[in-house]
């Protein structure tokens, strides 16, 4: 019997002193945020994970659907039916992507400078320092002027209001900030720029932002405001090192062979996180366009819009067989009378050629 | 235990009947349980006189008597019957228990007797569960249990059900109760490998009373299921149930169109297939070919199921060993089965003086699993319910080739094909081994107290086996340019283990005869741990291409990158520790109280709120014990009950499905994520945003009862009513994603649609469920004569009411939850019809106006959701002679929901794409015209989604089970050395009233194209000897 009391004992005894292993537990494989800026590499690493929330192709997805470019196409099954009705609101896919890419960039950006004083090693990396902080900005000041972009009434005005205004991190996660105006959007982005053109001295390449990129973000920011004097001075000084690009070459640089006019290009690679994502869901911007590819067995569910088409019918303009899979395209001339214009007219979109699918699911 | 004691009772209670020698005939016969089982040692007695025998070994017995004697046949624990002396010199009688008087009551670590139990809770028995083509033994539980209301979405053989108890009491958190296997917790969404046929009974505990003692587990109510075991002193038993079963998919309404009227609505519309063709092809295409896919992909259900049961028993140890095997395939055909095979073994041991008990349960299980995936989804190349629902009738099945899938044209009117394809040429299979083992011991170190120890693990291993064929369509579509070896393999392995291990002391005396006490003291570790590993392999050659193997892998190479292999790793740890007391104190079975505390730490709030505090108060007075009540002969028993305390939530976050509880482990901590790579180079990014300040979710519930038994037990029931206010209810608390940047959420086996980048979940909110729980039983006839005729009706039933309490400071969130609302509240603005001038649907906006064009603000709450407002069952149990049947009508009521199945039938752009209801043909066509079926060219539909236009009543009564069967007699079995012989027929969801068009009245989801369940018919078979 003293045995069972033993055992009795050992149960309660256990039973109190392993209870911590069951409390306390760290799940394996996280990187606390107090941990994850402490080297100058740690903010490359950063810098690689803000330029990875760019994404452009909302945007193009938005602008295609919202204007007279595209039009539902034959294997439609409802999409864009909403931006093709102007029926926008705050659930929309692509406001939302818009809004939430763009400010995940800029938080990165954001964590980025605020976390750069504290770095022990910067000095012995001063050069790789600089760029990395310099490019920090350059995407702040990138991702601000689009929200502006998507979500100011009127670019000349200052007084308007663009996005929410965000330089330095928040502490308090239930914080609600309001719109800052144009003006403050501004300033904040020349701010940026200005910073970014002092730290950068050496260019990476055509996918990361280098000194030409501040230098054309300023260009389309004054042409925005309507400041054209100002965007010619930054263009002239640009045009002197990238020409324009021929028709053989305007037509390569969209299957990414030519980088003639090019001044910066987001990455895009397999197996990246934008690779082969579905409609609106960004990354491969034929996916806003067709389901699988730009062919005419490619799920066309949104074409070039008759009016594009008209303009450039006849013409030599590249952008006719750029932007149009000519050679599979069905045109049908009576397609104004034709009850059956749905299958019988069919514009395929080949700007972005490629592969993926949504309504079919990889 | 009590089967000794009954014994003695019954040995006790004989010897006190005189035995008498009169001048009458001799009478004699057999007397059994509700099994057919013979009860030694009954009592058989003259009524009116002191003459009576018992029955012997064989259940035997004979009486001398003359004719129109009353005998009256009793047993402790089972109802007496009185049956008059006819003619005849045989009187064989079956006693059925007595559940209102002495039926034991399950509580928490513990159990009493119905009479000194203060707690809410149900007892659901052996013979309920057993016998029924369910896999997983929660479908069969459906409306047997006031308050319990399982929903079962999903066809797929042993799909998981969801399971409320007293309604939804958490937005975000875990709302299904706990579940606990012969004292070992178990993962409540995995059934499938559990043979229900192992379960002795399964008790469903309520109120605070009975659940706050599991403390932060208990908040959704606990569920404890026993196992059979063997008895002691008891002989080899052996016993077998055999179970085939038809299941067909259920009927729905949405008149559908046959190719003919498809094609011409295609040609007169200007789109699809059917405008490409003349007056003349038409008609010969609709001759042609006229498929109904539903026919192709739905068919007839055939299950298979045996177990055969051994027990017996020595004078210190007993067994009981169970085989199971269930081989069921869905009505999805080809893409939908389920394998299992069951062993369990359990055994109780003792030592010689009774002082030290043991028992063992282990349960060893197998299943593997074709489980359709992607069900629900709206991918034409991955859903076959997809292709079933919406294929178009003019294509013909014949289209398809097999393997030459790759070559099918991609236009969405050959949908049906490519999910064909699908069928033949992808793999997916779960094998799971599932371990259920548990230790107990007890010890009496005093006569007076007494150590418990109970160790148990539940342990998981889940084997994932996804193969796209190399020639499929689905490979060939997706290939790169250039890839000729396309395909995919994932080879993924899930494996859990949960350890919880118990101690406890126990005190009970009684004090001067009438005062009555019990305290324990507890201690609970639980620990569980998750690991998931697997790569998928992309690239096969189709010559040694066979799916699980890897002959046909094709390697990387320096070209492309088309085959490259990517691998998936994922490690979680879960705990808890509780310390905990209960206390319980009886005067003369007349008064009782009983109190709880419970501490719980739990891992999820290691940084924030370690520690919680649970507690309960409990009372019962049993009115009829009283002296004044002595009177009152129409009341054989009756207690009220009252019950008030505290449980805890701490599965705040719970993504249903298998491996849940180990979700959200620490969403306390801030953290960033490595992986995401630009050019190549992995990058760093922030992953999740900690909310320092979390803690469990309370559950204070107050709950009224009342227990009866009246006119002789004829009449027995209970009402309870309650109410339930979840306190700190973890909700989605607005965060700015401009300040905050997009909340990632890295959880691998997370599938949650919620926009998470612009929410933080805080304990923020409060909602509150009150209703009532109603159980009736009434035998309206009670033979008194062997062979009669026994009907007993039964009511089980559950009024819920919820409401929305507070939001917290984000306050409602438009068009989605509001205060003073309920969960899942469909916001929506009224369709009022078509305009007769244009054909455009027409509204009503917020400010009563008809409009044609709405926006976000008309949407407003309706009060509907889906979660039932009424619910429960109703049926009657008869018998007649060696005959039984049994009926149980299951019923919602105040279910509503989107009919999305019909919105696609009834979609103008998806004319020439899917299939539509003749419904369409009612469209608008010409100014002048009334009708509700807007114009097909109608320019807002945009605004559809906005409007309560396919907003449905779901409300349904189901014959939800029917059987009928047949108990061989005793006098042919005596000769046979069988000791029961049963058959039986019988059918589930066989016929169902709703103004529901679809398939399936019961889901819980609104979604289209989803796998319904199964109407069944089964013949089943048992015997043992």
């Amino acid at each position: 019997m003293k045995n069972i009391f033993k055992f009795i004992y050992a149960c309660l005894i256990l039973s109190i002193v392993s209870c911590n292993d069951a409390i306390e537990i760290d799940q394996p494989g996280r990187l606390g945020a107090e941990n994850a800026f402490q080297s100058v590499s740690d903010l490359r690493a950063g810098l690689l994970g803000a330029y990875n929330f760019l994404d452009t192709t909302n945007e193009i997805g938005f602008t295609a659907a919202m204007t007279d470019e595209a039009f539902r196409g034959r294997d439609n099954g409802g999409q864009n039916s909403d931006e093709q009705n102007f029926n926008i609101n705050s659930s929309n896919g692509y406001v939302d992507n818009i809004w939430e890419s763009y400010y995940g960039a800029i938080k990165m950006a954001t964590s980025i400078i605020a976390a750069a004083p504290t770095i022990n090693d910067a000095s012995e990396n001063q050069v790789e320092y600089d760029n990395v902080l310099g490019q920090a900005h350059a995407i702040r000041a990138f991702a601000h002027f689009q929200i502006l972009t998507y979500f100011s009434p009127d670019y000349t005005d200052d007084s308007a209001l663009a996005g929410i205004l965000v330089n330095t991190p928040t502490a308090d996660i239930f914080e609600a900030r309001p719109r800052s105006t144009n003006g403050e959007f501004y300033t904040q982005i020349n701010d940026d720029l200005t910073a970014a053109e002092d730290l950068i001295s050496t260019s990476e390449g055509v996918t990361f932002m280098g000194l030409d990129f501040a230098t054309a973000l300023r260009a389309r920011m004054a042409a925005y405001r309507g400041q054209y004097a100002v965007a010619d001075g930054y263009a002239a000084s640009l045009l002197a090192n990238y020409q324009i690009a021929n028709q053989a070459q305007y037509t390569a640089m969209y299957d990414d062979a030519d980088l003639t006019e090019v001044i910066f290009n987001l990455e895009r690679a397999i197996g990246d996180p934008y690779d082969r994502q579905g409609t609106a869901g960004g990354g491969w911007a034929g996916s806003l366009f067709g389901f699988i590819d730009a062919t005419i067995s490619g799920g066309p569910f949104m074409e070039m819009s008759r009016s594009v088409f008209n303009l450039l019918d006849g013409t030599t303009d590249v952008r006719l067989s750029r932007n149009l899979n000519v050679a599979e395209s069905l045109i049908d001339p009576t397609y104004t009378t034709n009850s059956n214009f749905l299958n019988d007219d069919v514009l395929l979109v080949f700007k972005y050629p490629g592969g993926g699918c949504t309504a079919i699911v990889k | 235990m009590k089967t000794k004691f009954t014994m003695t009772l019954t040995l006790f209670m004989a010897l006190i009947v005189q035995l008498t020698f009169a001048q009458q005939k001799t009478v004699s016969g057999t007397v059994s349980d509700e099994n057919g089982l013979p009860l030694i040692g009954a009592t058989v007695v003259i009524v009116g006189t002191s003459s009576g025998t018992t029955t012997d070994f064989d259940g035997n017995y004979k009486i001398t008597a003359s004719q129109g004697d009353v005998l009256n046949f009793s047993y402790v624990g089972y109802v007496s019957q009185d049956v008059t002396v006819s003619n005849s010199n045989t009187i064989n009688l079956t006693l059925n228990p007595d559940n209102a008087l002495e039926e034991i009551v399950v509580q928490a670590y513990r159990t009493t007797s119905k009479a000194t139990s203060n707690i809410a809770s149900t007892t659901i028995t052996a013979q309920t569960i057993e016998s029924r083509p369910n896999a997983s033994f929660a479908q069969t539980l459906q409306g047997q249990v006031a308050g319990l209301n399982i929903t079962t979405g999903n066809g797929q053989p042993g799909g998981n059900s969801v399971i409320n108890l007293r309604g939804v009491s958490s937005i975000n958190g875990n709302t299904e109760p706990l579940f606990i296997i012969d004292g070992v917790p178990v993962d409540e969404d995995n059934f499938r490998s559990l043979n229900p046929n192992e379960i002795a009974s399964l008790s469903v505990l309520k109120d605070a009373g009975a659940t706050a003692i599991y403390g932060n587990r208990g908040a959704n109510g606990v569920v404890i299921i026993e196992t059979k075991t063997g008895s002691f002193d008891s002989g080899l038993k052996i016993s077998y149930s055999g179970l085939t079963s038809f299941s067909n998919l259920q009927d729905h309404s949405y008149d559908l169109m046959n190719s003919r009227e498809q094609l011409q609505l295609e040609k007169d519309h200007g789109s699809g297939f059917g405008a490409t063709l003349s007056d003349i092809e038409l008609a010969e295409r609709a001759l042609q070919s006229n498929t109904d896919w539903l026919d192709v992909f739905f068919g007839t259900g055939l299950t298979k199921s045996h177990t055969l049961n051994l027990s017996s028993g020595g004078e210190n140890l007993n067994s009981f060993t169970s085989l199971g095997f269930h081989d069921q395939e869905g009505i999805l055909k080809g893409a939908s089965t389920l394998k299992r095979f069951n062993l369990r073994n359990n055994l109780n041991g003792k030592s010689e003086n009774g002082k030290f008990r043991y028992s063992t349960n282990l349960s060893l299980n197998y299943s593997e699993s074709n489980e359709a995936n992607s069900i629900g989804s709206g991918a034409i190349n991955r859903n076959f319910v997809l292709g079933a629902n919406q294929g178009v009738p003019y294509i013909s099945p014949h289209s398809y080739i097999p393997g030459e899938g790759g070559n099918l044209p991609v236009v969405f009117a050959n949908t049906p094909l490519f999910l064909l394809d699908r069928r033949d040429t992808y793999t997916r299979r779960e094998d799971e081994i599932k371990i259920i083992a548990s230790l107990k011991a007890s010890y009496d170190i005093t006569d007076k107290l007494t150590f418990n120890s109970r160790f148990g693990a539940d342990f998981t291993d889940e084997q994932l086996l996804r193969v796209e064929a190399p020639t499929s369509f689905n490979a060939q579509l997706f290939a790169q340019t250039g890839n000729v070896t396309p395909g995919f393999s994932d080879q993924f392995s899930y494996r859990s283990i949960t350890l919880n291990f118990n101690n406890s002391l126990t005190y009970t005396n009684t004090f001067a005869e009438k005062h009555s006490v019990e305290a324990s003291l507890f201690t609970e570790y639980f620990k569980a741990h998750y690991r998931e590993f697997g790569v998928r392999q992309e690239g096969f050659d189709p010559a040694t291409f066979y799916p699980g193997d890897g002959a046909a892998y094709i390697g990387d190479n320096a070209t492309n990158d088309n085959f490259v292999d990517v691998a998936d790793a994922t490690i979680r740890n879960a705990g808890l520790f509780s310390y905990f007391a209960y206390a319980d104190y009886d005067y003369d079975k007349t008064y009782g109280v009983s109190a709880s505390i419970r501490r719980d730490a739990s891992y999820r709030f290691a940084d924030s709120n370690k520690w919680g505090t649970f507690w309960s108060v409990s009372g019962r007075w049993n009115v009829s014990n009283e002296s004044f009540m002595q009177n009152v002969n129409f009341i054989n028993s009756l207690k009220l009950r009252a019950s008030y305390g505290t449980a805890g939530n701490q599965r705040i976050v719970d993504i249903a499905g298998q491996f849940a509880p180990f979700n959200a482990p620490d969403l306390t901590k801030d953290f960033f994520v490595t992986g995401g790579q630009y050019g190549g180079i992995n990058g760093l990014s922030y992953g999740q945003i900690g909310n320092n300040d979390l803690k469990w979710e309370t559950i204070v519930q107050a709950n009224l009862g009342i227990d009866f038994s009246l006119f002789n037990n004829r009449l027995r029931g209970s009402f309870d009513v309650y109410q339930k206010n979840t306190e700190d209810l973890f909700f989605a608390t607005p965060i700015s994603p401009a300040l905050n940047g997009s909340n990632q959420d890295d959880e691998p086996y997370a599938n949650n649609d919620e926009d998470e980048e612009n929410t933080l979940d805080a304990n923020v909110g409060e909602l509150q469920n009150s209703g009532f729980d109603l159980e009736l039983h009434y035998d309206l006839l009670k033979s008194t004569k062997e062979n009669g005729l026994n009907v007993t009706l039964n009511l089980v039933g559950n009024y819920n009411k919820q409401e929305v309490i507070s939001l917290g400071a984000g306050g409602d969130i438009p068009y989605d939850i509001r205060v003073g609302g309920v969960i899942d509240e469909i916001f929506a603005a009224p369709f009022v019809g078509v305009n007769p001038a244009n054909g455009n649907l027409l509204y009503e906006n917020l400010n009563g106006d008809i409009t044609e064009d709405l926006v976000d603000a008309d949407q407003r709450a309706t009060g509907l959701n889906v979660h039932p407002d009424y619910q429960g069952s109703f049926g009657l149990d008869a018998d007649f002679k060696n005959f039984f049947f049994t009926t149980r009508f299951n019923y919602t009521i105040g279910v509503d929901a989107y009919d999305f199945d019909y919105q696609g039938f009834m979609d103008p752009s998806a004319i020439g794409q899917f299939r539509h209801s003749r419904d369409i043909l009612n469209a608008w066509q010409q100014p002048g015209d009334i009708t509700n079926v807007p114009s097909l060219d109608a320019n807002n539909f945009a605004d559809e989604g906005l409007s309560d236009r396919h907003v449905r009543e779901a409300d349904y009564i189901r014959l939800r089970f029917i059987q009928f069967g047949y108990n061989i007699p005793k006098a042919i079995l005596d000769k046979t050395g069988f000791s029961h012989i049963r058959a039986f027929v019988s059918g589930e969801n066989l016929v169902t009233f709703s103004k529901w068009r679809g398939f399936d009245a019961e889901r819980i989801q609104a979604a289209q194209n989803r796998y319904p369940t199964p109407k069944t018919f089964s013949i089943g078979l048992e015997f043992g000897f």
